[in-house]
């Protein structure tokens, strides 16, 4: 009895098991050559979620993630704050095998390589009181991204994050005299062994090895970055379309500037500017699609202001006076404590008074649908299309002129990438360049020469393109020229006083930069 | 290497320290056995007595009692010895050399991903080896002893055994002895696979080639060549070859004799068994020996004279300086010995031999000193203003377990050393220095921060002239106070003999900042003297040492808690206290900051625990609190606290009986590169000697009490 039971027990138990392997089955069936798999396999390669969707695979990674038991999320808790401790207590050795461990454990979890990345190039770099060593450190963390990027192939937050690092660790900080020249021989970095390369097998394989400047290798990334947007393989997501699509034009600019500081004047720096303002300009000439679901282009927003006038324009030419009359019938259907409200000066209206005065003046406006609904019915249809078109053109309008004069700067950038290729800019940046030097060398007569002509020069440029004033960016870096200017001449001056000559040609620039504020256009 | 607690002596370890600041270990051992001695006679008692009435109770009682001291001292070794043989059949028969071949695994796959691009491949590899053997054989100690005990009960084969004449103590030090020779079985096997896993893994070599290095010229003649050697395994070390470094290519012994000759000086004529008597016409004598030899050292393939006698004849002869011998600059701890040729035919190429990683695994033998920073302020001239401290500055980091002086002011830091002996240091004392930089001011970036180095004799207050160094952090940097220094009155005297050092053999190393407004930073281990290395193959054996150790102690552990538990209660019992144990120090910390808030508080930043005790972080947890907000005085939160103190209360005396795994630092010593004290070592048997001993005896009682055995 008792094993006849045991016995029927077991064939109702594996009953059992084969009906729930059938669920089982359909939901997790892995995908083949042939069919698209189960359930969960159609998600993944819907959502573009599979393993080799997203970069390669690397087998330790992944029997890492199965050795925790699927418990990886607390085990990168732990790693996690041993890396801070480790951080906290110098100990880089441990720290370095703690990130290696933490990114095998999730490596498609993009924050741990940004998060890491950067706190390896920014943070752990400065604890290192050697350029060299801090050198290497920066190339560590960008190693560190590249890895991640080899595992997140189709990410382009994490390669613009690249990117960026690439351009203004090397480019900016204040080791930059050091880094870049040392960016640029690093043979290790630009044409690694095959073995060694972090992305050996990607996308990002081949790129080309005689680029060796910091800002051109940025640019490349960032539009790698483009690529795998406009190539519809990763979506824009939360990303500002207009920063993606300016970044490697902007990289270029970047990089001519940097030429400048270096001091090589020469062609190159020349056709550096070039590039830069052909780039520039095919941005601006670029279709964007904005978040309000039209495209605009920045080199547009002068015709979009033109064409929205004309609508406007073309609307009140329909029925002249018309407006004024709508106006006036409004004001005439106010009621009488209305009307006495909106009369009264502003300063003396009681509270309930100013309320009242302020429904009114709502009730007064005459809004453009209403004076095209108001036109005469053999126009109106006409006065309704222009009234539509002119506030499609106002709304490109707005979008345009924010993301153009505030996000992107645009004008400001092009005008530079302009005006510094022309012969009487290079001369300046040339001068002023050889001044800073003669100073830094003590030759005091020189620089004083050197300055002079730079600032007379300037004088010049400034009346032909007295738009350069309005930016802030340009003023700045104009202040620092003059503050340069104002050390030597402390050891000009008899007094040490660092009071600039009467006759020195930018007092008007000086003037505003006291007043606080760039000239308002 | 961070060392918060440094290893006493033995002596001092056992006996307490001379002036009585502390109870020596052995007084704390006899503390707690003769409470945990009155505790045992008392629960014994009460047990006995619950059991079977007050009056056979007793009766079994006394009976136990009497028979204690024989069996637990007449045990009979070879009865012993054939249970340890059974347990480690037993051991066998559960399959515990799966742990080894795991262990194979694990090393076969880990060279591929060990952090590859690390600046210290060798710490990273042997904490590796270390921490994998430990991780795997904790656990295999744990399950094997836990297990053993209850099983046999279970399965009554333990009768086989108890039927014999064994006494129960033997049958609980037969299965820790037993189980402990197998996991030390393992460990060497790990051990042996890890060394060779570890040297031959980071063994490598690099090339050099011609393009490779570039000439640097100085008034149109090339005075060195610098450049790099080839990519392998992930890094390229720095080259400088000295133009005027070339030798002619022949040892010579130090009665002048040539012991063997190159080829190029073959082709010269030099023979083996020569004897030098002039280099350059000028005699070579006993006394300018050594300046006459460096006078060898000239242009690669430039020619020297040598006069010499051979079979009794005098000899003329004109060798060609062909050979250089350098090293390649040290990166990733270590470098290589370059050996570079010039052939006589072809004069624009030589050949560049490389030599296998050198310095990759040391065992430093550090001697340190005691260390007090003196004060920025006060009269330099006038020692009376000097103040003393114990600390430096903080400059703001969390981990205040350095602290840092600040530059061209009086701050110095200031090391005392004993037992410095002219045998000890021939040469002058040679160190190393690990210091940190801080710049609160950017500076110049390439010039590094300059600080100043010099002796002082604590005695009599004579001293050295300062020695001037680049401070470079986060290297171990070599540095030597000669055996001849200048004086202050700049005369060259000698360390030893003109009073720089104590005759007992004291002195005082000083370390000051000299840039204004940067600083040095510094802790007592950062700066030692060091003699002499020893072996890293003794080291390697010492650390495993150190794990064998944690694995009889986890084995003793879990017989222990078998003779009164299940199988699985005491693994999980044994993980606990290993888990516990791993943490000893956070749970003393934590155990504090809930006992004595106050207290805990105004301890250093890095030391200081936050969030209460397990209540008041469960509530923290719930309501989404941040560990360091204080809590809202209410009812229900001073209920919590008043919990917390109680568990806190129990946790802190549990603690006291935790064996402390924390302290088996032997596996940081090894990997950092120095060499494990024999003085930690023969603590931490001691450690393990008296827990072998006391689970030995409280596993005897308990058993006992099972009437399992007789």
């Amino acid at each position: 009895m008792n094993q006849r039971r045991l016995f029927q027990r077991k064939i109702v138990l594996f009953a059992l098991i084969c009906v729930l392997l059938f669920p089982l089955f359909v939901l997790s069936q892995p995908a083949t050559m042939n069919s698209a798999g189960g359930k969960l396999a159609r998600l993944r390669e819907e959502y573009k979620l599979s393993e080799a969707d997203l970069g390669q695979i690397d087998p330790t990674s992944v029997s890492m993630k199965l050795a925790t038991f699927g418990l990886q999320g607390a085990a990168t808790n732990l790693l996690w704050s041993r890396a801070i401790r480790y951080k906290d207590r110098e100990d880089w050795t441990n720290f370095d095998a703690t990130l290696e461990q933490i990114t095998k454990l999730q490596p498609h979890f993009i924050e741990v390589w940004d998060f890491q990345g950067h706190n390896v190039a920014f943070n752990i770099s400065v604890e290192f009181d050697d350029y060299r060593d801090k050198y290497r450190q920066v190339i560590k963390g960008f190693n560190l991204m590249k890895q991640g990027i080899r595992y997140n192939e189709k990410e382009p937050r994490l390669i613009r994050r690249l990117a960026s690092y690439i351009g203004l660790k090397i480019g900016r900080s204040d080791e930059k005299k050091y880094f870049r020249p040392m960016f640029a021989a690093d043979r290790d970095y630009h044409a690694p062994p095959r073995d060694q390369n972090p992305l050996t097998g990607t996308r990002y394989e081949d790129r080309p090895e005689n680029v060796t400047d910091n800002w051109l290798i940025s640019k490349w990334w960032y539009q790698q970055a483009e690529n795998l947007i406009d190539g519809g393989i990763a979506s824009m997501s939360t990303m500002n379309p207009f920063l993606v699509h300016s970044e490697p034009a902007m990289q270029q600019i970047q990089y001519a500037r940097s030429l400048e500081q270096d001091g090589k004047f020469d062609d190159k720096m020349r056709d550096a500017w070039k590039q830069a303002a052909r780039e520039w300009l095919a941005y601006g000439l670029r279709p964007i699609l904005t978040t309000l679901g039209f495209e605009i282009r920045l080199e547009d927003v002068e015709r979009l202001k033109k064409e929205r006038d004309q609508a406007y324009d073309e609307l009140m030419a329909i029925e002249p006076g018309l407006l004024e009359k709508l106006r006036k019938q409004r004001i005439a259907d106010l009621s009488e404590n209305e009307r006495k409200a909106m009369d009264k000066n502003p300063d003396d209206r009681t509270a309930e008074e100013t309320k009242l005065a302020d429904e009114a003046r709502s009730k007064t406006i005459v809004r453009l649908e209403d004076l095209a609904e108001s036109t005469d019915i053999k126009q109106r249809s006409k006065a309704i299309k222009l009234a539509e078109k002119y506030f499609d053109y106002a709304a490109r309008y707005r979008v345009a002129s924010q993301y153009k004069n505030f996000t992107i700067n645009y004008g400001y950038w092009k005008n530079r990438a302009e005006t510094e290729q022309t012969e009487q800019l290079q001369r300046v940046r040339k001068l002023l360049y050889d001044a800073d030097k003669s100073f830094i060398d003590s030759d005091i007569p020189t620089a004083e020469q050197q300055y002079r002509e730079a600032f007379a020069l300037w004088r010049e440029i400034l009346d032909t393109h007295p738009e350069l004033l309005e930016e802030e960016t340009f003023v700045e870096d104009l202040r620092e020229e003059i503050d340069r200017y104002r050390d030597l001449m402390k050891q000009v001056n008899e007094d040490r006083s660092p009071t600039l000559p009467d006759d020195f040609p930018l007092l008007d620039v000086l003037e505003m930069i006291s007043s606080g504020r760039p000239q308002s256009g | 290497m961070v060392i918060e607690k440094p290893v006493l002596p033995t002596w001092e370890w056992l006996f307490g320290q001379s002036d009585a600041s502390a109870a020596g270990a052995f007084f704390e051992f006899f503390k707690v056995a003769l409470i945990l001695f009155v505790l045992g006679l008392f629960v014994g008692l009460i047990v006995s007595v619950f059991r079977y009435g007050p009056a056979r109770g007793l009766q079994n009682y006394l009976r136990v009692l009497r028979q204690a001291p024989r069996d637990l001292l007449g045990i009979s070794p070879r009865r012993v010895l054939g249970l340890a043989v059974l347990a480690m059949r037993e051991a066998y028969r559960r399959r515990v050399w799966v742990a080894l071949m795991l262990f194979f695994i694990v090393l076969m796959f880990a060279s591929w991903n060990l952090a590859p691009n690390s600046d210290q491949p060798a710490v990273i590899y042997l904490n590796f080896v270390l921490t994998a053997a430990t991780y795997i054989m904790l656990p295999v100690a744990v399950f094997t002893a836990a297990f053993s005990l209850p099983q046999d009960i279970k399965n009554h084969t333990i009768y086989t055994v108890v039927t014999k004449p064994v006494r129960p103590s033997e049958i609980v030090l037969g299965r820790i002895l037993g189980f402990s020779v197998v996991g030390s079985g393992l460990l060497l096997a790990m051990g042996t696979a890890s060394y060779i896993f570890v040297v031959r893994g980071l063994d490598h070599t690099h090339q050099i080639t011609e393009e490779d290095l570039l000439p640097e010229t100085h008034r149109g003649r090339i005075v060195n060549f610098q450049g790099e050697t080839s990519n392998n395994d992930r890094h390229r070390h720095s080259v400088d070859i000295e133009a005027r470094n070339f030798y002619p290519e022949f040892e010579i012994s130090s009665s002048g004799t040539v012991t063997r000759v190159g080829r190029s000086a073959a082709d010269a004529g030099l023979r083996a068994g020569d004897r030098v008597t002039a280099i350059k016409g000028e005699p070579l004598t006993e006394k300018n020996r050594d300046q006459k030899l460096r006078g060898l050292a000239g242009r690669s393939l430039s020619d020297v004279q040598l006069s010499l006698i051979r079979d009794g004849k005098k000899i003329d002869l004109t060798v060609p300086r062909t050979i250089l011998e350098t090293f390649t600059g040290t990166n990733r701890g270590h470098k290589h010995r370059i050996v570079t040729r010039r052939s006589g035919t072809d004069k624009t190429t030589a050949t560049h031999a490389v030599g296998p990683a050198e310095g990759m695994f040391l065992a430093r033998v550090p001697q340190y000193g005691s260390l007090r920073f003196r004060d920025s302020k006060g009269d330099p001239q006038d020692p009376r203003t000097w103040t003393f401290n114990e600390q430096g500055v903080n400059i703001g980091k969390i981990f205040s377990y350095r602290s840092y002086i600040r530059g061209n002011t009086l701050a110095a830091a200031i090391w005392t050393f004993d037992g410095v002996t002219p045998e000890k240091y021939p040469n002058g004392l040679d160190m190393d220095v690990n210091i940190r930089v801080y710049r609160s001011y950017l500076g110049k970036i390439d010039a590094p921060v300059v600080g100043s180095i010099s002796v002082r004799n604590p005695d009599t207050g004579k001293r050295s002239r300062e020695q001037i160094f680049s401070g470079k952090d986060f290297t171990i940097e070599r540095m030597q106070i000669a055996r001849k220094v200048w004086s202050l009155d700049d005369e060259l005297i000698d360390l030893f003999a003109d009073g720089l050092i104590t005759p007992d053999g004291r002195t005082e190393v000083w370390i000051s900042c000299m840039d204004p407004g940067q600083y040095f930073g510094m802790a007592e281990a950062d700066v030692y003297l060091r003699s002499r290395d020893a072996s890293f193959t003794l080291n390697f054996i010492k650390g495993f040492l150190g794990i064998e150790l944690q694995i009889i102690l986890v084995t003793a552990l879990a017989v222990f808690f078998s003779t009164f538990l299940s199988g699985p209660v005491s693994t999980l019992l044994s993980f606990t206290t290993v888990l516990l144990g791993f943490n000893k120090d956070f749970l003393q910390r934590l155990v504090r900051s809930v006992l004595d808030p106050e207290l805990a508080q105004q301890a250093v930043a890095y030391k200081r625990v936050y969030g209460g005790g397990p209540i008041e972080a469960a509530y923290r947890i719930l309501l989404q609190l941040n560990i360091t907000s204080e809590l809202e005085t209410s009812p229900l939160t001073s209920a919590i606290k008043v919990i917390d103190v109680v568990i806190m209360y129990v946790v802190e005396n549990v603690l006291h009986l935790l064996a402390d795994f924390e302290q088996f630092l032997e596996v940081q010593y090894l990997s950092y590169g120095y060499d494990i004290p024999w003085d930690m070592l023969i603590q931490h048997s001691f450690s393990v000697i008296s827990f072998m001993f006391a689970t030995y005896i409280l596993g005897y009682f308990i058993l006992k009490s099972r009437e399992l055995a007789r």
